[in-house]
């Protein structure tokens, strides 16, 4: 071994170091922007899903209400619908784990926070909520995991709340239900929907409850 | 270990010579299609957002077509009295002539849940620019209409078909008075018909004859103006279905009847009435030339890709939206 080789020693190591920092970093890119690909494509996904799902459960909820025959009685919520898990408060969990609570989910639809509403708060001019006192008081009417509503449907994961409320307008015999959906990764969605029962003036009653506006609520 | 300083033997060379030529040689014939795939993958999964985008929201803005008053004014669906949904452009700003039929073009009409939905508290004469209103719901002290500002459009309808579209340029409070942009055509209307907000949108296909390309445009209001959603759209093409699920011909949908009547400048086919879906057909391809192959059933705009190796085919897909307001069976 000559002084010159002696020198050389060692080039080896930092060669293979740095073509193995090079392929490393090549593939962590090819990873990452393949692994956003599908992260963004189940995403979406999982948010159609759940406007679905959120469509389902309203529809549950509108068998009960159509059937009702005092439609004050579920505003009070002195009627709950036959579609329920349970009291109307407290955490349900769903499959990956995350915790759906009741009463959050009702306070978030009346004010936006997670802690019980006041009734300032109730009444406050918003965007989404732009009837003041006349703002819906929401009220659960129909709660649970949609594979109990939907046994024959593979991975119906979701968790579906259906809330009723009075007719802003004070119009009787209109109700509004507010249905979201809970899922995977975060996914939720809400729509909301009025109905009004036969008698009232229109050219197009035909004797069932009949919708007026239906409209995902973003 | 003497050896191993006498240099190679010819056969050892001969063996790592053939060994490099084989590995350089694969590495070669690998770089070349890995590099085409390296250059036009970002392509495809940009041709593919494109297209999720727009399905995304064609989606979410037809499926909720029609949604009504729930509040004030005359509740109730929208479809009783206006058609929710339009094969043309209709707004308070630019329109297509009544009798209009655009494969490439919807405008889409709704009652967001917003406070602005009251009824006309004086007659509206035809040419006239202010409508007088009733105060609206939930207000607080010393207002009576709140919830409009101007750049809103107001939709004033009335059974039997008539209805127009305003643009509201100034709000009087104190007079429960709304400026508005006269609308070309407009109808009278008597005292008590309803006035509420509306969210008109048009989506439509602009094409540019000097790029030959197209984009997809939205447009919500005069004040607000067209603004593009999508580039590079090869294709849009919609479709109209009925309660049985069967197409409604074009023809059908501008031949009349008319409603309010025929001599109306702001009529529309009473057939309208009877559109419970739309299909779409949304087809995006390769923002440049050298991602796009000769012009046939791959790419409907030719390109300049010199090898198929670079090739991003068109994508396309058609989907069925039902407006949940348009459903039969509610």
């Amino acid at each position: 071994m000559t002084g010159r080789f002696r020198r050389d020693r060692g080039a080896a190591l930092v060669m293979v170091i740095m073509a193995l920092a090079l392929m490393t970093s090549l593939s962590a890119a090819l990873l990452l922007s393949a692994t956003s690909e599908v992260l963004m494509a189940a995403n979406f996904t999982s948010q159609r899903a759940a406007l679905y799902a959120a469509d389902a459960i309203l529809e549950r909820a509108m068998i009960d209400v159509a059937a009702a025959p005092d439609w004050s009685t579920l505003i009070t919520g002195t009627t709950p619908a036959s579609f329920v898990d349970g009291p109307a408060s407290g955490g349900r969990t769903l499959a990956d784990g995350t915790i759906v609570d009741l009463g959050e989910t009702l306070n978030m639809a009346g004010c936006h926070k997670r802690s019980a509403c006041t009734d300032t708060e109730l009444d406050a001019v918003t965007a989404d909520r732009p009837w003041g006192a006349s703002n819906p008081r929401w009220q659960l009417y129909a709660y649970g995991h949609l594979h109990d509503l939907l046994p024959d449907v593979p991975n119906a994961v979701w968790y579906g709340v259906a809330m009723v409320a009075a007719n802003p307008g004070g119009l009787d015999d209109v109700i509004t239900i507010r249905a979201e959906a809970y899922g995977p990764r975060h996914a939720h969605a809400v729509v909301e929907a009025v109905f009004a029962r036969d008698g009232r003036d229109s050219d197009y009653n035909d004797g069932t409850p009949r919708l007026i506006s239906w409209r995902e609520v973003r | 270990m003497r050896r191993s300083a006498d240099g190679f033997s010819v056969i050892e060379l001969t063996v790592a010579l053939a060994l490099t030529l084989i590995v350089a040689g694969t590495v070669a014939a690998i770089v070349g299609p890995a590099r085409s795939v390296f250059d036009s993958q970002p392509e495809a999964i940009d041709v593919q957002q494109r297209l999720r985008v727009g399905v995304e929201a064609l989606t979410r803005d037809l499926i909720g077509a029609g949604a009504g008053s729930p509040v004030g004014g005359r509740s109730g669906p929208l479809a009783e009295v206006v058609p929710p949904v339009l094969p043309f452009r209709r707004g308070a700003g630019r329109s297509d002539p009544p009798d209009t039929f655009r494969s490439d073009a919807i405008t889409i009409i709704s009652v967001p849940a917003t406070a602005v939905q009251t009824t006309l508290a004086a007659d509206f004469d035809v040419g006239a620019t202010a409508l007088t209103v009733m105060p609206t719901v939930g207000c607080g002290e010393g207002v009576t209409l709140c919830g409009v500002v101007p750049g809103m459009t107001v939709l004033v309808s009335e059974i039997g078909g008539a209805f127009d579209l305003f643009d509201v340029t100034a709000v009087d409070d104190a007079a429960s008075q709304l400026t508005v942009t006269p609308a070309s055509g407009a109808s009278a209307y008597p005292t008590g018909v309803p006035v509420v907000e509306a969210r008109v949108r048009t989506y439509y296909l602009k094409n540019d004859s000097v790029t030959h390309t197209a984009q997809l445009m939205r447009s919500d209001s005069a004040a607000t103006g067209d603004a593009p959603v999508l580039d590079h759209v090869a294709a849009l093409t919609f479709d109209y279905l009925s309660a049985s699920g069967t197409p409604i011909a074009a023809s059908e949908l501008a031949d009349g009847p008319w409603l309010p009547n025929a001599a109306a400048a702001s009529r529309w086919d009473a057939d309208l009435l009877r559109i419970r879906a739309i299909g779409v057909t949304l087809r995006i391809e390769a923002a440049l030339a050298a991602f796009r192959g000769p012009a046939g059933a791959l790419f409907r705009h030719g390109g300049v890709a010199p090898s198929a190796r670079l090739w991003v085919p068109d994508q396309e897909m058609r989907f069925v939206v039902s407006p949940r307001n348009l459903g039969a069976s509610r």
